[in-house]
């Protein structure tokens, strides 16, 4: 009886989540009138695609989505945001596949699921741990899109407020949290932070066109590519660390295929909806995208959850929930300035911003009442692409994990090629396979000293964001009378650097305690 | 101790390197700006290491780096390769090379495998995916 009550009460919270989403947002007939069996073929084909190449080290959903836009020049508009939808959503969740199975995250928003979902395979959990991103992942997309729905504009007229200097602080929050992930020491993970800054800047500097870090090289003046450094910092040093190591028996032989209760999954109910609600807001501002938003949720839920049944970076089940949900919930986050502003959220979104202008759309404020069936494919194409992932996760993904069977002998020379050819395939640059390797020995002598990489990563990810809004605030601020007043006084920069003054202050008490608990 | 003087030294050449950076014009708008204040965090971060392990006295950490570096290498010379042999021959040939240096010796095992994985990757990435490959 009381489980019937509890089940009614969930109940009651969808349908009114629903009601929220038909009266305040979206109308369901809408969405309803271009759901079509085509849509249904394009957006499951997309879903395998976006599904192998999610999975494969070094082909990012960025690529795969600027593939397509010259595939589907040619298509109409629906068909073609019906695919690239169908990749995009499925793309991001299979990220967590190569995370899981090989500590190679296939995209950059699953950096955080490396962290608990590579314990668990070595453990030989990987078919729960696939289980739980499925699931979360599942959920955390339907939520953003929902939030899509319903809070586009609010959300959009707040993020049209921000100025350079909450750009800079927002990144500063980023780097802030993700080093706090050194429990042991703080000043690796600054160094580790200050370091992805610097590899941030390389390359020619683009206010001033200067060449930074470059050591005349005339190769590093486009800057380390993001793809290429993530496969090497990932995936090349966990192979020079096997290597090193001299064991190559396989990865795990345990791969047993358990069956999964519904408690293991509802258990952590509260923490996915928390983690896709950040993600939402998150994918909602511009430049932030998965990554920033899985590694905020995963620092959360270290922080939401302070006795794990097993430790946070030792395959707790509660990081990958936090960091798949909250990547997922990205996607409907950053079509809300896409849409609204015409300002893409992510790097995907910024090739459909291309694929906009291709097709003569002017995506922004005039979007919804010129164009409606375009905002109604995408939450339509979306939301199918969510049943899609489900259905794939569940089936699909499991197959995958036999991977880890294979014997390290034939494995790792396998994932060294792949992690080449991952480096190289982006730009088809040689140096991106030199800076990769380079990379890859960096993170491999990091992550032996007790660095942690997350902030390295993070780092190189917002370095350009954070050096170029903070020198461009400076600069405003400079002209004015007085400069801290200029900088400072916006009630977004002073909620900001509240929020970021918090955050490290409570970071810094947390340590304290942990160091003397009995104060 | 090794590491954190390491982490002090490279974080004083990173500083100097910076001051070296061409610009004349508005001071906030220099591009040495966040590279000088990312590079103060890294002296001050590793100074804090070193006065840690003053203060600990850890035992010194040795990670086993030739291994690493002569694959580093490899990866170096293969991707030097890349333009001047087919794509299926260089990485075939480093496959072998790397399974045979993990312990595989069956011949069969070795050139079989080698030439078919490479000529799937080059299948899947230069056919359905449509990267250039030389």
């Amino acid at each position: 009886m009381r489980s019937l009550i509890k089940f009614l009460t969930k109940l009651r919270i969808f349908v009114y989540a629903l009601w929220i989403f038909n009266m305040k947002g979206t109308h369901m007939t809408e969405l309803f009138s271009v759901l079509t069996p085509r849509l249904l073929l394009l957006v499951f084909a997309g879903s395998a695609a976006g599904l192998v190449v999610g999975a494969l080290p070094g082909l990012s959903v960025t690529m795969a989505t600027a593939l397509l836009v010259s595939i589907t020049y040619t298509w109409s508009v629906t068909d073609a945001l019906a695919l690239i939808m169908g990749v995009y959503v499925v793309g991001v969740f299979s990220g967590a596949v190569s995370a899981i199975l090989i500590n190679i995250p296939g995209a950059p928003s699953s950096i955080a699921t490396t962290l608990d979902g590579y314990p668990m395979s070595q453990k030989g959990e990987a078919y729960k741990a696939l289980w739980l991103a499925t699931v979360f992942s599942f959920i955390g997309s339907v939520v953003g899109f929902l939030a899509l729905g319903v809070v586009t504009k609010p959300l959009s007229a707040i993020a049209l407020k921000f100025a350079p200097m909450d750009y800079f602080l927002l990144g500063m929050l980023g780097l802030t949290t993700a080093s706090s992930f050194t429990a042991k020491s703080p000043a690796k993970g600054a160094i580790s932070a200050a370091l992805g800054v610097l590899l941030g800047t390389v390359g020619m500097d683009p206010i001033v066109g200067t060449g930074r870090f470059t050591f005349g090289a005339s190769w590093l003046m486009g800057g380390i590519s993001l793809v290429p450094a993530l496969i090497g910092i990932f995936g090349m040093s966990e192979v020079f660390h096997q290597v090193a190591s001299k064991s190559f028996a396989p990865i795990s032989g345990r791969f047993i295929r358990k069956k999964i209760r519904f408690a293991t999954i509802a258990k952590h109910w509260w923490l996915c909806l928390y983690s896709s609600v950040v993600g939402t807001l998150i994918g909602a501002l511009p430049g932030a995208g998965g990554p920033v938003a899985s590694l905020i949720a995963y620092d959360h839920a270290q922080k939401l959850t302070p006795n794990p049944a097993v430790p946070f970076g030792e395959g707790a089940e509660e990081g990958i929930v936090a960091s798949e949900a909250a990547n997922n919930a990205c996607i409907g986050g950053a079509f809300i300035p896409l849409l609204t502003l015409a300002v893409p959220g992510d790097a995907v979104t910024a090739v459909l911003l291309g694929v906009f202008y291709i097709h003569g759309i002017r995506p922004g404020p005039m979007l919804l009442r010129q164009s409606p069936e375009i905002f109604a494919t995408i939450m339509t194409a979306g939301l199918v692409g969510c049943v899609a992932l489900l259905v794939m996760g569940l089936t699909l993904a499991p197959l995958l994990a036999r991977v880890i069977t294979i014997p390290k002998r034939i494995l790792l020379p396998i994932i060294t090629l792949l992690c080449i050819i991952g480096a190289y395939a982006g730009e088809g640059k040689v140096s991106d396979i030199i800076v990769m390797a380079v990379l890859g020995l960096l993170g491999y002598l990091l992550t032996g000293y007790g660095f942690p990489t997350a902030p390295l990563v993070l780092g190189l990810v917002l370095g350009q964001m954070i050096d170029q809004n903070f020198r461009r605030a400076v600069s405003m601020a400079m002209s004015a009378d007085n400069m801290l007043l200029a900088l400072f006084s916006r009630p977004i920069t002073l909620t900001l650097l509240a929020v970021l003054i918090f955050t490290a202050a409570y970071q810094w008490y947390i340590r304290k305690k942990q160091q003397n608990p009995s104060k | 101790m090794y590491i954190a003087l390491s982490c002090l030294t490279l974080s004083v050449l990173l500083s100097l390197y910076c001051l070296f950076f061409p610009y004349s014009g508005e001071p906030a708008l220099s591009p040495m700006l966040v590279p000088l204040i990312a590079c103060a965090v890294l002296v001050a971060a590793s100074a804090r290491l070193v006065a840690e392990a003053l203060k600990t006295k850890t035992p010194a950490q040795r990670r086993k780096l030739l291994v690493p570096l002569l694959m580093l290498g490899l990866v170096v010379l293969y991707s030097l390769l890349l333009g001047k042999l087919h794509f299926i021959l260089l990485s075939a040939l480093l496959l072998a090379l790397l399974m045979y240096a993990f312990g595989e010796r069956r011949p069969v095992y070795l050139a079989g495998f080698s030439l078919s994985v490479s000529g799937v990757v080059y299948l899947t990435f230069a056919y359905m995916l449509g990267v250039m490959l030389p």
